[in-house]
């Protein structure tokens, strides 16, 4: 007896991009891992082995550690501050804009559009000494020295907030976007200021979102490698920095390999404890 | 909302403030890519000291050859990469959205994991899968792994429109005798192709951007794009680079531009057609 | 086996996940007749609908088409054709290509002839001139009846047709009842229809089949299926009526029952649903009375039993009235319904009398309480 086979056919369409995704994404991840257990040899070969020597070299060295800390505290501050640049835009958008929300999403796609290389080199045309930002404040008279706002941890801030404040809006967008609109209208009449019903209504339902957002900004800030390495300096090298250094110039692959794992292991922390707090679907949708 | 009360409702101060910042942030947020642009047709290379308009750092982009060639290798590389992903993607899409089968929360984080694991991370492992199994870097090597990268995209895309595809369209075809292959040749591919088509532009833009992976995977001779400007930009900056940025700009916004019609047509033709007919009675 | 039958079910049922959609379900509908599968939302019937159609798949039970079984047969075998809820038209089609689709499906013909039947079909719903439009430009009425061409030109075995009104207004609606009627009446072909508007299926059935939470409660010409139903749900669910508590008092020697309702002081008449095994005295029962079967009056007549209530509600329905009338003490609402203008003393908070013959009430035993509305 013949019935509608889909279960069958829905595995037989998932399996080849699982397959390609099977080679192409878990295998290399596994290498990873297995090279991080392996030692160079003097001849540039690679002895693989159950070694932890590439860890605890991590551990025992002060640049290393402090590069990986150094990444930990420039991702909370973007975090941070793309929140807060981030959260007026997407209640702006969400709540308030009625005629000016299909264009000012539009508007707000369209940095995100723009290459990263392009965005980054911006600010080192701003930020430089004899950059925008400088001329115009040498020209007003408010210093007559440029100031030093390049090649630093703050440019690092700036690059990173300016490309992940897309990243954070979007989620914050989408929940509070699906707010029962009455629950706002309802706070505020009740003689509550828009302010404190945002604080004590949207905000706490907007949470999930904000989550989301944050998880994302965090995980990437956290993993840049091209803003750290065209607006900031050997004294803000991060872990992606680092990991492409032993890569493509010290070429101690095993090492770099380690370095990864570091990396990958504490983003698997985060979304493991994402996805027990807040769900993982939240960032992609509910699977119907 | 217009025009509810004539007398000013509290707030009102507040949302002007929110208006104001807001708009600020959106100045932020184009103010640079605004700058390179200009700069780009900037005789002094300068914003505030602009000299004359001038078209001659295109000049020197036009001739200048290894720019060109990576212009052109990327514009290859997306065109197959999309391909890829468009294919696995797409059918990711059907196999998760229309199998009913069980694990499908798993299965999707698992067509999702290469959006939330880093760069950087993938572009270290395949490099060190690729000199496992002895796969050269080049192309091949790049094609394979932009495929990885961009397929989160297409299958988000693709599925997306597939959940809310009308399933009784396929019963009428086959209840008008239609076999399987038929109905997905005649009703379901036709409808989904606006879908396909523009996940096909994202991919198409995603690949073109792509930084960090391309700088693992690529060779001297066989390189995207980014991967010869970002050496630019770190090594040697000539003045062309706000041109050749522009440039970059220009090719992800007509791709922009294309997806953008492709969806106002087919909104157009859903909703505005119907418009038309509610005049004409029974 | 029936030999007009041209499509049977027998003991079908269906489970979705843990509901059971379709209990034991068996019926046949014969060559050319028009039945109606008829009952609330949830009751079953648009599963059996599309059992039918092959888009499910019952759990036990058979489905037969001309006799055979056709359980083996996917849905774009079966010579059946359907017309959906939504009309299922094609939107990247013109509306000649969705009328010629399942013609060019099931090769019938060459591409000329299949386009001039499909023009002959759209001529004979009133749509030529249309051919080249787009689904959307067309108003629902224009869609549904490209929806009837496209299954029409198959001169299929059946036409099955899921509440294919729905979506349309009032006045629509009555207009292509009748026009969906004389089509059927033309081409003579069997029609299945689905609805959940009982208004609908009487007015264009041969047969109806009354079903809820997934069980047939009856079956008959209309006419029987609203004089005679079976089961206090079924006539609760057709036309507006009145289900009473009572209690059976005595049973007269004529068969009729006589029986206590309104808090036991008074008695009235009501003849059993079931004379075979009538409800004894003492036994708790539903009487279902018609609103139309109320009679009115000022003061108690000689004639009959009669109760006292007070005019609680009047609502004007054009060709009728309809009052809501509060009865004693225990607020028990009864309704009535008025042919023309309702007499002057009849006025909201007026004190009335209202009864019924015994003829007109029909006493169900309290096991076959299911009403779909669950008033008591």
């Amino acid at each position: 007896m013949k019935r509608r086979q889909t279960p069958r056919t829905g595995w037989a369409a998932l399996a080849p991009p699982l397959a390609w995704l099977g080679v192409f994404f878990l295998l290399p991840m596994i290498a990873v891992f297995a090279y991080s257990l392996a030692t160079r040899e003097p001849g540039g070969g690679i002895e693989f082995g159950l070694s932890a020597e590439n860890y605890s070299r991590i551990g025992d060295s002060t640049l290393y550690v402090w590069a990986i800390l150094r990444s930990l505290r420039i991702a909370v501050i973007v975090t941070i501050a793309t929140l807060l640049v981030a959260y007026p835009v997407a209640y702006y958008l969400a709540l308030v804009a009625t005629r000016w929300r299909v264009t000012l999403f539009v508007l707000l796609i369209i940095p995100w559009w723009c290459s990263i290389l392009v965005k980054n080199f911006a600010w080192v045309a701003i930020l430089a000494d004899t950059g925008v930002l400088n001329r115009l404040l040498l020209q007003i008279g408010v210093i007559d020295q440029p100031l030093k706002l390049l090649y630093n941890e703050f440019a690092v801030v700036i690059g990173l907030v300016h490309v992940l404040i897309p990243f954070m809006v979007m989620p914050i967008y989408a929940t509070l976007e699906r707010l029962d609109r009455r629950l706002v209208e309802a706070a505020a009449n009740l003689g509550s200021s828009p302010l404190r019903a945002c604080l004590e209504v949207v905000l706490p339902l907007s949470l999930p979102g904000v989550a989301a957002g944050a998880l994302l900004t965090f995980i990437l800030g956290f993993g840049s490698f091209i803003t750290p390495a065209l607006l900031g300096s050997e004294r803000t090298l991060m872990i992606a920095n680092l990991i492409q250094g032993q890569f493509m110039e010290a070429f101690d692959w095993p090492f770099g390999a380690a370095l990864s794992m570091v990396l990958l292991g504490l983003v698997l922390v985060l979304l493991a404890c994402f996805n027990r707090l807040v769900g993982l679907d939240r960032l992609w949708g509910p699977a119907r | 909302m217009r025009g509810r009360a004539q007398r000013r409702p509290p707030g009102v101060g507040g949302r002007a403030a929110l208006r104001a910042v807001v708009a600020a942030i959106y100045v932020f947020l184009f103010l640079p890519i605004v700058a390179v642009v200009l700069l780009s047709f900037s005789e002094n290379i300068s914003v505030i000291d602009f000299g004359h308009f001038t078209l001659r750092w295109y000049e020197h982009l036009v001739r200048n050859a290894p720019v060109l060639a990576a212009l052109r290798f990327s514009i290859v590389l997306g065109i197959l990469a999309s391909a890829m992903a468009v294919l696995l993607g797409s059918l990711a899409a059907f196999g998760l959205v229309r199998g009913r089968m069980r694990g499908r929360a798993a299965l999707q984080a698992a067509l999702y994991a290469p959006i939330v694991v880093p760069e950087i991370i993938i572009s270290v492992a395949l490099l060190i899968l690729f000199v496992l199994l002895r796969i050269p870097r080049g192309t091949l090597a790049l094609v394979i792994g932009h495929s990885v990268l961009i397929l989160p995209y297409v299958f988000s895309i693709v599925s997306a429109r597939l959940y809310g595809f009308d399933r009784s369209l396929e019963d009428a075809a086959a209840n008008l005798g239609a076999t399987p292959m038929q109905t997905l040749r005649e009703i379901t591919l036709p409808l989904m192709l606006p879908a396909i088509v523009g996940a096909a532009l994202i991919a198409f833009k995603v690949s073109f951007d792509e930084v960090v992976g391309s700088m693992f995977w690529s060779t001297a001779r066989e390189q995207p794009m980014p991967v010869l400007v970002f050496s630019m930009l770190q090594f040697e900056l000539t003045p062309e680079v706000n041109a050749i940025g522009t440039v970059m700009l220009a090719v992800t916004f007509s791709v922009l531009g294309v997806y953008q019609l492709i969806e106002w047509r087919r909104r157009a033709e859903l909703t505005g057609r119907s418009a038309e007919g509610e005049k004409r009675l029974g | 086996m029936n030999r007009q039958a041209i499509i049977e079910l027998a003991g079908v049922s269906k489970r979705f996940g843990n509901t059971l959609a379709v209990d034991d379900v068996s019926f046949s509908v014969n060559r050319g007749e028009f039945c109606t599968l008829l009952g609330p939302s949830g009751c079953g019937k648009t599963t059996l609908l599309r059992t039918i159609a092959g888009f499910e798949f019952p759990d036990e039970g058979d489905v037969r088409i001309a006799g055979q079984s056709c359980l083996d047969l996917p849905a774009y075998r079966r010579n059946l054709a359907m017309v959906f809820q939504g009309y299922a038209l094609f939107p990247h089609r013109t509306v000649l290509q969705n009328v010629m689709f399942g013609l060019r499906m099931r090769k019938l013909g060459t591409p000329a002839e299949i386009a001039a039947w499909a023009k002959d079909a759209l001529a004979m719903v009133g749509l030529q001139g249309f051919e080249e439009r787009h689904p959307q430009q067309l108003s629902g009425g224009q869609q549904q009846r490209v929806a009837l061409a496209r299954a029409l030109v198959l001169k299929p075995e059946v036409l099955l047709l899921d509440e294919p009104l729905g979506a349309l207004d009032l006045k629509l609606r009555k207009a292509m009842r009748y026009e969906l009627k004389r089509l059927q009446r033309t081409t003579g072909i069997t029609t299945i229809y689905v609805t959940h508007d009982q208004e609908e299926a009487m007015s264009m059935s041969d047969t109806v089949i009354v079903l809820n939470r997934g069980r047939v409660e009856q079956t008959g010409p209309p006419e029987e299926i609203y004089r005679a139903p079976r089961s206090a749900f079924v006539g609760d669910f057709i036309g507006e009526s009145n289900l009473l508590e009572a209690v059976v008092a005595a049973v007269e020697p004529d068969g009729h029952l006589r029986i206590r309702l309104f808090d036991g002081a008074a008695t009235a008449a009501a003849q059993p649903a079931e004379p075979e095994c009538p409800p004894q005295p003492g036994d708790a029962v539903m009487v279902l009375v018609r609103a139309e079967a109320i009679g009115l009056a000022r003061v108690p007549q000689v004639d009959g039993d009669w109760f006292a209530a007070t005019v609680s509600e009047r609502s004007f329905l054009g060709a009728t009235t309809r009052l809501y009338l509060k009865v004693g003490a225990i607020e028990r609402v009864v309704i009535a319904d008025l042919a023309g203008a309702p007499p002057v003393w009849a006025e909201n908070g007026a004190q009335v009398h209202f009864g019924w013959t015994a003829d007109a009430a029909l006493a169900y035993s309290a096991g076959s309480i299911d009403s779909a509305s669950g008033r008591q």
